[in-house]
């Protein structure tokens, strides 16, 4: 039995939005030590994975493990019809096989979409070294990022011991973000040699996009290696890899 | 602009004469006759260099419209800009004197010296022929016969002016006149000459198809790539339909700034056919593009004067040879061992016509663009298989 419920809704709803962008399908692990998911997008180039503890719910009825495969779209549909007030409840239906979105507000609302046949995915962890470890505050990466989209696809992260940066360049122009270590929105930046490596704007503007403006984002990377990006949530964590783009 | 770098640059980039400009100006007339040596018949040369100099000079007329003329020699030089100072006042001070003359006087006077001459930049919306006048007639009245061949400027092509019939008779120069020695400026616009020797007699005959002597490629920007190519607002550069333009009464509606014709549009008008009809004459037109500027691209850099772009531009230069060996003959995998993949991968689009290009107008060049496929192969995606996953 799966029947969680939760008065601020906003993290579950955020990461929904923000994976949907990414992943098609997901299986959602419900178990009494929290929600976790993670999956790769059809076209492997980044990985997902989400954590929310029994914490981030007002209740939290789950007896024993079960996987909640969804379409994300559909899910996504669902829960933008939720009131900004409505505290939200979801309850698995085994029987008839759907997931039900109750929405208590000025009225109850329940809205159902179809359960999925999906096995939590086995993903092996690749070994990965990083070579800059950077803490940005999550309102300056974010300005950063659509800067870079005016310009370009693709953003270049650069880190060595004193200065973290995020440009791009083509022939629309060029954009540039500079962090130096004692600026306000570097929190921390530790790096074992300098590295620099390109990734894809619209991944990241979408991996990035379920942090709150005063959140700090951690980011790791190594030059032309994947890029891991954390933050944390209320009771809940992010966390996602990225593979590069190198150039030809 | 300098004589000797003016030599240095055509001569990386693969020009063998190159016209001087501004011939009837007291200090770059001396600077000619003092730094050049004369290498025959109308010809000079820089000392130690190859590029050959012809002398040449643009001047405005009464009307505001722009001539170029080729001068046989600096004798007929010195003596057109005593002629020509009696109804100047800027003769001595501006590369382009100001004429208080018609395009028929002015033509009478340089063709008795034995200079050739013919409308420059010929579409443009401020200073040409055709921004002024509906036809050559109506501009060189008597004298249009004796005008000997029509510049095209950086907007039009042999496609675009042979839709006009009163054209085919002419001979077509693709040339531009270069303001800095960059060399996405300096020749990026030519002709390729059929003589016999470099001298202005044999360079006249070719510009007259006379004795076999003729121009037998003209090789010239994309016109979208010129800055006068769309209509468009000179402030702002935003792009108008010519209907659009004159319903506004040629005002831009964003800023106000001035609307002005593209060549294009212009081209339009004068035309009488949809399609071009090309005499038996008419050499083909190469488009290029400055080799500098698809460098740039392929790097992902928006400026084609960085360090990093002309170091690119000058090694494969000084290894293939010359600028348009690069962008058309070359082989690509030459072109990727001596420079990057991308460079090569850039430049054979280049040559397929595969490259995206945002048209020019209102006096902001075209741009050249990457389309997406393209731009893919260039930053290859890699997934997080590759890395263990």
């Amino acid at each position: 039995m799966v029947r969680v419920s939760m008065s601020e809704p906003k993290v579950w709803k955020t990461f929904v939005s923000s994976v949907t962008a990414l992943i098609e399908e997901a299986a959602f692990v419900f178990s009494p030590e929290g929600v976790r998911m993670k999956a790769m997008d059809p076209s492997k180039i980044s990985l997902v994975e989400f954590e929310l503890s029994p914490k981030a719910f007002d209740e939290f009825n789950v007896k024993e493990k079960t996987v909640v495969g969804i379409k994300l779209t559909e899910f996504e549909r669902a829960l933008s019809r939720m009131k900004s007030k409505d505290q939200l409840i979801l309850d698995v239906d085994t029987e008839k096989n759907r997931l039900n979105l109750v929405f208590k507000g000025a009225s109850t609302r329940r809205l159902g979409i179809p359960l999925l046949s999906m096995e939590e995915e086995e993903l092996p962890e690749p070994k990965l070294s990083f070579a800059a470890k950077v803490v940005v505050r999550a309102e300056v990466l974010k300005d950063g990022l659509k800067d870079a989209e005016m310009i370009a696809e693709n953003v270049r992260l650069s880190a060595d011991k004193k200065s973290f940066s995020l440009t791009a360049e083509s022939d629309r122009g060029s954009s540039e973000l500079v962090l130096s270590t004692g600026d306000e929105g570097l929190i921390s930046l530790e790096v074992s040699e300098p590295a620099t490596a390109i990734y894809s704007v619209r991944y990241l503007k979408d991996m990035t996009s379920g942090a709150s403006a005063s959140d700090n984002i951690t980011l790791k990377f190594s030059t032309d290696l994947p890029l891991e990006i954390d933050f944390n949530v209320e009771n809940g964590k992010f966390r996602y890899l990225l593979a590069p783009r190198v150039e030809a | 602009m300098e004589l000797k770098t003016i030599a240095q640059q055509a001569q990386l980039k693969g020009l063998s004469i190159v016209g001087t400009g501004d011939a009837l100006h007291p200090l770059w007339l001396n600077s000619i006759k003092s730094e050049l040596q004369k290498a025959g018949d109308g010809i000079f040369v820089y000392p130690e260099l190859r590029t050959k100099f012809v002398l040449t000079t643009e001047v405005e007329d009464k009307n505001r419209v722009h001539h170029l003329i080729l001068i046989p020699n600096e004798g007929i030089a010195e003596e057109l800009r005593i002629l020509f100072s009696k109804w100047s006042d800027d003769i001595d001070q501006e590369g382009r004197a100001s004429l208080r003359l018609g395009a028929p006087e002015i033509t009478d006077m340089v063709v008795e010296r034995g200079c050739l001459i013919g409308p420059a930049h010929a579409f443009t919306p401020w200073t040409s022929m055709y921004k002024e006048f509906n036809s050559l007639e109506e501009c060189y009245k008597d004298a249009a016969r004796k005008v000997s061949f029509l510049e095209l400027g950086l907007s039009a092509d042999t496609d675009m002016a042979d839709r006009i019939p009163e054209l085919h008779g002419l001979t077509f120069l693709s040339c531009s006149d270069a303001h800095s020695p960059w060399p996405d400026k300096l020749g990026r616009e030519f002709n390729r000459f059929e003589i016999h020797e470099v001298s202005f007699s044999e360079i006249d005959k070719a510009i007259r198809r006379q004795g076999g002597r003729k121009i037998s490629l003209n090789v010239g920007f994309d016109p979208r790539l010129g800055k006068y190519h769309r209509t468009a607002c000179t402030r702002c550069f935003k792009h108008y339909a010519l209907e659009e333009a004159q319903k506004v009464h040629w005002r831009c509606t964003e800023c106000g700034g001035l609307i002005k014709k593209g060549v294009w549009d212009r081209v339009n008008e004068l035309a009488h056919t949809e399609s071009p009809i090309h005499p038996d004459h008419r050499p083909p037109y190469l488009r290029i593009a400055p080799l500098s500027e698809v460098i740039a691209l392929a790097i992902g850099e928006s400026n084609p004067h960085t360090p990093k772009v002309q170091s690119l531009w000058e090694t494969l230069v000084s290894e293939i040879g010359d600028e348009i060996s690069v962008l058309v003959d070359a082989d690509v995998e030459t072109i990727e061992k001596i420079s990057e993949r991308r460079i090569a991968l850039v430049i054979k689009a280049f040559r397929n016509g595969n490259l995206e290009v945002v048209a020019g107008g209102g006096g902001k060049y075209g741009q050249l663009g990457l389309p997406p496929e393209l731009r893919q192969k260039l930053v290859p995606q890699k997934t997080l298989l590759e890395f263990g996953l």
